[in-house]
């Protein structure tokens, strides 16, 4: 089961996109290494690391940095990204859930809105932890439960709901999911709520934009009715507006997320 | 005794600003152009001014949230690097080569203009702040992040600003010279004082790489004989061990720098 959706989901991300929405998130990855502090010539692991906004942000404190993502495309354009950049970043296609690596191999290990979209949470957390040496950090940022982007969950109609109730991939963006994960194999565990802001010409722009570039929203729309399609963009659409804070006209959404360092023991 | 003149130091520092590949310098600066687009609250479709952009840093910050950017500079290849920056984000840039006294722009042309690190190095201080309030129009906002003259930058004394005779470019880095510039053509003026970390594997290494990188650096290290490069090196690689918190043999040295957000009356 779990290996059918990673499948399947590697199917979706690998039709490509998604670079002009992590041009947009930039800032995220830029203040996760900064808070979990990477220190030159620290080896650091980016899993689920998309075009590479975390790993970028740590090449640039002058970690040794390695990207993995099992979506070759997006790899190829964090490659790109940092070439232009002059910095060096190693890529690696690898499945968050199965990481190619010894124990051990990384001081810091990160992920942005990545490894929080593995179908099993568990042992996707296992592999950050394995990968990381006692004493060195996991840094995540996960969308929150009750932010923008997790509301979005239940905006799908209930027959594209899964079968089974396994955990969303919001429940990362609580400390207490993240605690739960890692139990005894961390020592120290800090949560920071942050906002993330999606500015745009308007919501329905927003929608739009993401319509395009979101490989997952694409396929949702091969998969509903045209009135389904419908009622779930308008809902989105309130959604984004209900955090919209700017009064001119346009579009800045605050899309809640959380911020975790983990110290592994 | 007269020191040359204003158009004389810009020529010189244009070509001293020409020595170097400046890019990887500024990909080690990026957060604080993130940081400022964020606080000055670029909306989509603002017309944005990024002046004596280098490479591009707040340029980019800006059109990620959906800003129409120009990015300027007296360095054509800078811009050029800008460019390609921005194309492998997928933003859209446009760039424009010209001198922060003399911005080839209408009045009012702008909603937004930005400055991380590159107007407060302009020979005539004065006219550099009346162009930035010249081509924002009413009502919008001044963005700029300026080292402070007690910060590690500050103690560096950088190269490429002015004669001793002359306004130090660190003077923008304090509130009250900026509204002594800007005068009463400002309705608001507020100042946040940040610190940048610049990390590498030694404060020797950063020296080498600034003396590598750092046009004005590189021109300054040149004219020495080798006996007075080493004491020059030496005596930057101790400022910045001054400034380092790092306690693991590498440099993550602290630098203080002060962001002004200013509105045009």
């Amino acid at each position: 089961m779990t290996q059918a959706l990673t499948d399947r989901m590697r199917g979706i991300w690998e039709t490509g996109g998604y670079q002009p929405i992590a041009a947009t998130e930039v800032l995220v990855g830029e203040l996760l290494a900064r808070a979990i502090d990477v220190h030159h010539g620290e080896r650091v692991l980016d899993v689920a690391a998309g075009t590479g906004n975390a790993a970028l942000a740590a090449a640039r404190r002058g970690g040794v940095v390695t990207a993995t993502d099992f979506a070759p495309a997006m790899l190829a354009t964090a490659g790109e990204r940092a070439a232009v950049e002059g910095l060096e970043l190693r890529t690696e296609v690898a499945d968050a859930q199965d990481l190619p690596f010894p124990d051990g191999s990384f001081d810091v290990v990160l992920s942005t809105f990545g490894v929080m979209h593995a179908p099993d949470h568990q042992r996707a957390a296992d592999e950050l932890i394995r990968v990381c040496r006692p004493g060195g950090r996991i840094g995540l940022a996960s969308w929150t439960p009750d932010g923008m982007v997790g509301r979005g969950q239940s905006t799908l109609p209930a027959r594209l709901q899964p079968p089974v109730p396994v955990p969303a991939p919001t429940a990362w963006g609580t400390e207490e999911h993240c605690r739960a994960l890692f139990g005894g194999r961390i020592s120290t565990l800090s949560a920071t709520p942050h906002l993330h802001e999606f500015c745009a010409a308007s919501a329905a722009s927003l929608f739009d934009f993401l319509n395009r570039h979101l490989p997952p929203i694409r396929f949702l729309r091969d998969q509903l009715e045209p009135a389904e399609w419908e009622a779930m963009a308008a809902q989105r659409i309130e959604q984004f507006e209900s955090v919209n804070r700017a009064t001119d006209g346009t579009l800045v959404a605050e899309a809640a997320y959380l911020e975790v360092i983990a110290t592994v023991a | 005794m007269t020191g040359p003149s204003a158009a004389e130091l810009t020529d010189r520092m244009r070509d001293v600003w020409s020595l170097a590949d400046f890019n990887p310098v500024a990909a080690r600066v990026v957060l604080v152009g993130e940081l400022l687009a964020r606080a000055v609250d670029v909306h989509h479709g603002d017309r944005v001014l990024d002046v004596a952009a280098g490479t591009g840093n707040a340029a980019l910050a800006a059109a990620r949230r959906g800003g129409r950017v120009t990015a300027s500079d007296f360095v054509p290849a800078m811009l050029a690097t800008a460019s390609r920056r921005a194309a492998v984000e997928g933003l859209e840039l446009r760039t424009e080569v010209a001198d922060a006294q003399h911005l080839p722009f209408p009045d009012d042309r702008f909603d937004i203009v930005l400055s991380t690190f590159g107007a407060m190095f302009a020979p005539d201080q004065q006219r550099t702040a009346d162009e930035l309030v010249r081509v924002c129009r009413p009502g919008g906002r001044i963005g700029l992040a300026n080292w402070t003259p007690d910060g590690l930058l500050g103690r560096m004394q950088p190269a490429g600003g002015p004669g001793p005779d002359g306004p130090s470019p660190l003077d923008w880095g304090t509130e009250e010279h900026c509204r002594a510039l800007f005068g009463d053509r400002i309705s608001a003026l507020h100042s946040t004082v940040r610190t940048h970390e610049f990390c590498a594997a030694s404060a020797a290494e950063h020296m080498e790489f600034l003396a590598r990188h750092l046009g004005p650096a590189k021109a300054a290290f040149a004219e020495l004989d080798p006996a007075a490069r080493q004491q020059a090196m030496a005596a930057g690689a101790a400022e910045f061990e001054r400034a380092n918190r790092a306690t693991d043999g590498t440099l993550v040295a602290e630098a203080e720098y002060r962001e002004i957000i200013a509105t045009v009356a």
